[in-house]
């Protein structure tokens, strides 16, 4: 376990959109990335990591309040004025989404869509500019270099539209790259390409991957640490590979279990009871928590696990929880 | 590419020919046939009996070759055409052509100035409001639009001439001074009237482009400009623009549409000597040639800027170009067995393309 | 879940009577060697569906998975009708009859095959309340005098009663699908789909766009429509985990074709087509 140098942190990330009758998107998330390392997002939707990651970039529609502190390097994010945001974006920190072909512009050509987004950082001679954008092109393994330049949007896969995507991230220079849902729209022949892709990019040119996921069986694959939210929260985090072999938050518990797996195929799966709006104390799970106790009355914050300094769980009874789930697994095996 | 110019050009030849048809038709429909008019010539002041006023209308009909099969007629008229003769005016007796030529500056000038105004004002401000559209400035603009919209160009036009006109003594209330007498002169009697003609096509082209726009700055494309860094004034104009003015483009050809018609109210409250009064002077005195000489120019210019629009957008829109690659599903159940997408039809579908939805329809 | 589940029901089964009554082992639907071809302009054509054919049983679950491009939707669409094939036919039997042709059994013929699709979004009309939505389905000369008045008071209460058995609060009744979340706009179409009492109901990515906890929620209630009421699924998905969880049979696509049908467990465990060992490698695999 290589410890890379760190390259974006997040402290007690608050957001809140107080257009739509004050809903508090995020509340109090702190994370860290960095260098080489791959950090996944679990979470459906409403938990908020679209939103941690639009925070990151700046992208949150005006109006939202936004409190807490993002530093990348030196520099904090959060009350950036928004010309210096976009001397960040792109250059410091990218971001890509789920969309692929929808992603680049369809009326322009490939070649000046990365053009533009490499000179808005670089702005050097024609000759040197192509070299960034070929050397981007190579990164992600597009090595018909001419031919997707000269190409539009509509002309190429979903597949190679999200590679030209990351290699315009890469091309302008950022070493920070979020990815949200980068493969949920691809078939899943083309998702392990871009898994693989993703893994070599982010060792050669050891870059912090934040992988946005609601596919845990995905993050499983590619991250070194996991972290796992539920409305606005994070309810546990640590190594991918214990977070998901043995979890210690019940909902991490449930989540895993009612994905259909291949080859344990069960007659019923296991149920979420229906979501209720969380009241204002307490935890916020603990009315679709099976293991909900007393003690869940007060708002748990995120602790240690267990004396582990590297797993940390939103929970009471982590402890059990976690002994329950490597119980488990061990009968497994 | 050159099919696309050539199925288009095939395209507009056949609308005109139509539109021809149709033209030289309506004067069939009116009680009294093609002769009616003649009728009244015949008996314009004259004190002829009946029968000496029938044997006159019997020999204009023959000299007119009213007496010869419909077809025949529409043949010669069409023959004429072709070789740049448009008839001879009942009323005064000029070829069309001439009238045409002598009339067409003033119009031309008014719609084509009125059409520069309209995008010039309109293209800036539909971006603007697009833009700012979470502001009051923005919410304001738009909401003033709709209004300018809604303001029928007669009333206007009266009232400019008259407040600028008459009252303000900014610009002469009627009258027109050619080109020829300077170029000063000519705008000073030109500009009221330009600018009365522009307010509508301009909110038309502010509420539509303010559309497009706020459709285009939503799309995943936008936002990975955003993501990558890229300036406003890049965002906004290389990236949203060229995506957003597609539907502008194919309002031009309406835009000159309403502006022909509307050139016909302001000259004659402006008196202004162009092809609108000439088209209303004919219509009072029951100038067929006139007439339908003038409606076939006015088709002619319609068809042209639609060519233009048509030709423009396939430039613009390499989607359009090439037909699809990829394919959208619109065989539904009854008898569309060929998922054809038409032309432009897929390439709405893949920007519209909701962020969850798998690539595949197939 | 609601505990309106033991409502009496007046809306008539026919599709688990008709199982019942059919004898065992003759089809419900029959597709017989269909193909769909795209015609992409200036002479191409793109062959979406390539002689493929399969036999469906009564209350049984298929399967058919496949990545994009595949042809997979389009099958689905030529099952529920929404596409003639350009050769071959699909035959519909039910009501008890033999198969035919579906379209000599208009208009019967074409209720009996329901769709749900993937974006319930796009699939309800956003102007509609839930129980308008939900009635569409059933048939006003069924259970209505006048359609208007009374009749629509009637058809109200007939999708009150039915909710609880979708998982539906009976508070959404008056809703529209713009106040609905993912899940629930789901299993709205679903009922949709269920009160025309189809003998097979054809679900094309049905969960995909699903949040996982969801997922779960409606893969149960097919499940469990399954056993109650005897209805044929046609599941369609690219996540084979997901269509092996609920299928009784799986017919493997690519490219248009056809390339292993068989019972999942055969499929998944003994996959006898490499295309179809491709696809289940490349499945992310959770080590617990």
């Amino acid at each position: 376990m290589h410890q890379g140098e760190t390259l974006l942190t997040v402290r007690d990330l608050r957001v809140e959109f107080p257009a739509r009758g004050g809903v508090t998107a995020l509340r109090g998330v702190s994370l860290a990335l960095q260098g080489g390392r791959t950090l996944g997002i679990a979470g459906e939707s409403g938990s908020g990591k679209t939103t941690a990651g639009l925070a990151a970039m700046g992208l949150l529609p005006p109006g939202t309040r936004v409190t807490g502190s993002i530093r990348l390097g030196e520099r904090e994010l959060v009350g950036l004025p928004e010309k210096e945001y976009r001397r960040v974006r792109g250059r410091q920190v990218a971001m890509i989404f789920q969309e692929t072909s929808t992603a680049l512009n369809p009326v322009l050509k490939v070649g000046d869509q990365l053009r533009m987004a490499t000179r808005a950082h670089f702005p050097g001679s024609k000759d040197d500019v192509r070299a960034r954008i070929v050397a981007a092109l190579e990164s992600v393994r597009l090595t018909d270099h001419t031919r997707v330049l000269r190409s539009y949007p509509h002309e190429l896969s979903g597949g190679m539209c999200q590679r030209i995507v990351i290699a315009m991230a890469l091309s302008c220079g950022s070493r920070v790259l979020l990815a949200d849902e980068p493969t949920t729209a691809l078939d899943v022949s083309v998702q392990e390409e871009i898994l693989a892709l993703l893994r070599t990019v982010v060792a050669e040119r050891q870059l912090a991957l934040m992988l946005i996921s609601h596919d845990l069986a995905f993050l499983a694959d590619l991250c070194d640490d996991l972290v796992v939210m539920y409305k606005g929260q994070i309810v546990e985090a640590g190594s991918a590979q214990s977070v998901i072999s043995s979890p210690a938050h019940p909902y991490t518990r449930a989540l895993l279990e009612c994905i259909p797996s291949l080859h344990s195929r069960r007659g019923t799966l296991p149920e979420l009871r229906e979501y209720e709006a969380p009241s204002a104390q307490g935890c916020g799970y603990r009315h679709r928590c099976p293991w909900r106790a007393d003690p869940c009355l007060e708002a748990p914050a995120l602790a240690a696990v267990a004396a582990s300094a590297e797993r940390s769980a939103r929970c009471w009874r982590s402890a059990e929880v976690l002994r329950q789930s490597v119980t488990e697994s061990e009968s497994v095996v | 590419m050159l099919t696309t110019i050539a199925k288009r050009l095939l395209t507009s030849v056949i609308t005109l020919l139509v539109c021809s048809v149709l033209i030289f038709g309506y004067r069939y429909l009116i009680p009294g046939g093609p002769a009616a008019d003649i009728t009244n010539l015949a008996e314009l002041g004259t004190s002829m009996t009946k029968a000496q006023a029938a044997r006159q209308v019997q020999a204009l009909s023959v000299r007119f070759g009213l007496k010869k099969p419909i077809y025949v007629q529409y043949w010669n008229w069409l023959d004429g055409v072709f070789h740049g003769h448009l008839g001879t005016s009942f009323f005064s007796q000029a070829p069309v052509t001439t009238v045409i030529g002598q009339r067409m500056a003033p119009s031309f000038e008014l719609i084509i100035g009125a059409l520069l105004v309209s995008l010039l004002v309109g293209v800036p401000l539909g971006m603007y409001t697009a833009i700012r559209r979470d502001r009051a400035i923005g919410r304001t603009l738009l909401a003033i639009s709709g209004l300018q919209i809604s303001v029928p160009d007669f009333w206007l036009a009266t009232i400019n001439a008259a407040v600028f006109g008459l009252a303000l003594h900014w610009f002469p209330a009627v009258g027109y001074q050619p080109l020829s007498a300077g170029l000063g002169p000519n705008l000073h009697t030109m500009i009221l009237p330009i600018l009365t003609l522009s307010i509508v096509p301009t909110a038309f082209v502010i509420r539509h482009l303010n559309n497009s726009m706020t459709q285009v700055l939503r799309s995943p494309y936008v936002r990975t400009c955003w993501a990558m860094g890229l300036p406003s004034r890049q965002v906004y104009f290389n990236c949203a623009l060229r995506n957003a003015v597609g539907p502008i483009i194919t309002l031009i050809p309406l835009l000159v549409a309403s502006l022909l018609g509307g050139t016909v109210l302001v000259e004659y409250i402006f008196n202004i000597p162009g092809l609108g009064t000439a088209i209303v002077t004919a219509v009072e005195n029951q100038d067929y040639p006139m007439t339908q000489g003038l409606v076939l120019l006015a088709g002619v210019i319609v068809a042209v800027f639609n060519l233009l629009a048509d030709l423009t957008i396939s430039v613009i829109d390499p989607r359009v170009r090439k037909g699809s690659a990829r394919i959208s599903d619109v065989g539904w159940r009854f008898g569309a067995r060929r998922a054809q997408p038409a032309i432009g039809l897929a390439a709405v579908a893949e920007v519209r393309e909701p962020a969850a939805v798998r690539e595949d329809v197939v | 879940m609601d505990p309106d589940h033991g409502v009496q029901v007046t809306v008539p089964e026919a599709s688990a009577t008709a199982a019942q009554s059919r004898p065992p082992a003759s089809p419900l639907m029959s597709a017989e060697e269909v193909v769909v071809d795209y015609h992409l302009g200036r002479g191409r054509t793109l062959r979406a569906v390539d002689h493929v054919s399969f036999e469906l049983q009564p209350g049984e679950v298929l399967g058919i998975v496949g990545e994009s491009g595949s042809g997979k939707s389009t099958l689905g669409k030529v099952a529920a009708g929404f596409i003639r094939p350009d050769h071959g036919r699909v035959l519909v039997a039910s009501d008890g009859s033999a198969l035919q042709d579906r379209a000599q059994r208009h208009p019967r013929g074409y209720r009996d095959v329901q769709m749900v699709f993937q974006e319930s979004a796009a699939a309800l009309n956003p102007r509609l309340p839930v129980w308008k939505l939900i009635g569409e389905s059933v048939r006003p000369d069924r259970l209505l005098s006048h359609p208007w008045g009374s009749g629509r008071t009637q058809l109200r209460d007939v999708v009150l009663a039915q909710l609880g058995r979708y998982g539906l609060s009976r508070a959404l009744i008056d809703k529209r699908p713009a106040e609905l979340s993912g899940g629930e706009k789901q299993r709205v179409a679903v009922a949709r789909a269920m009160l025309a009492s189809p003998a097979v109901v054809v679900c094309d990515e049905a969960v995909s766009s699903l949040d996982v906890s969801i997922r779960a929620v409606v893969l149960n209630l097919f499940k469990r429509l399954r056993d109650e009421t005897g209805v044929a699924l046609i599941f369609i998905s690219h996540d084979i985990a997901v269509v092996a969880h609920l299928a009784d049979r799986i017919l493997v696509m690519h490219n248009g074709r056809n390339v292993e049908t068989g019972a999942t467990a055969q499929v998944i465990d003994e996959p006898k087509d490499a295309y179809t060992r491709q696809l289940l490698a490349a499945v992310p695999r959770l080590e617990r």
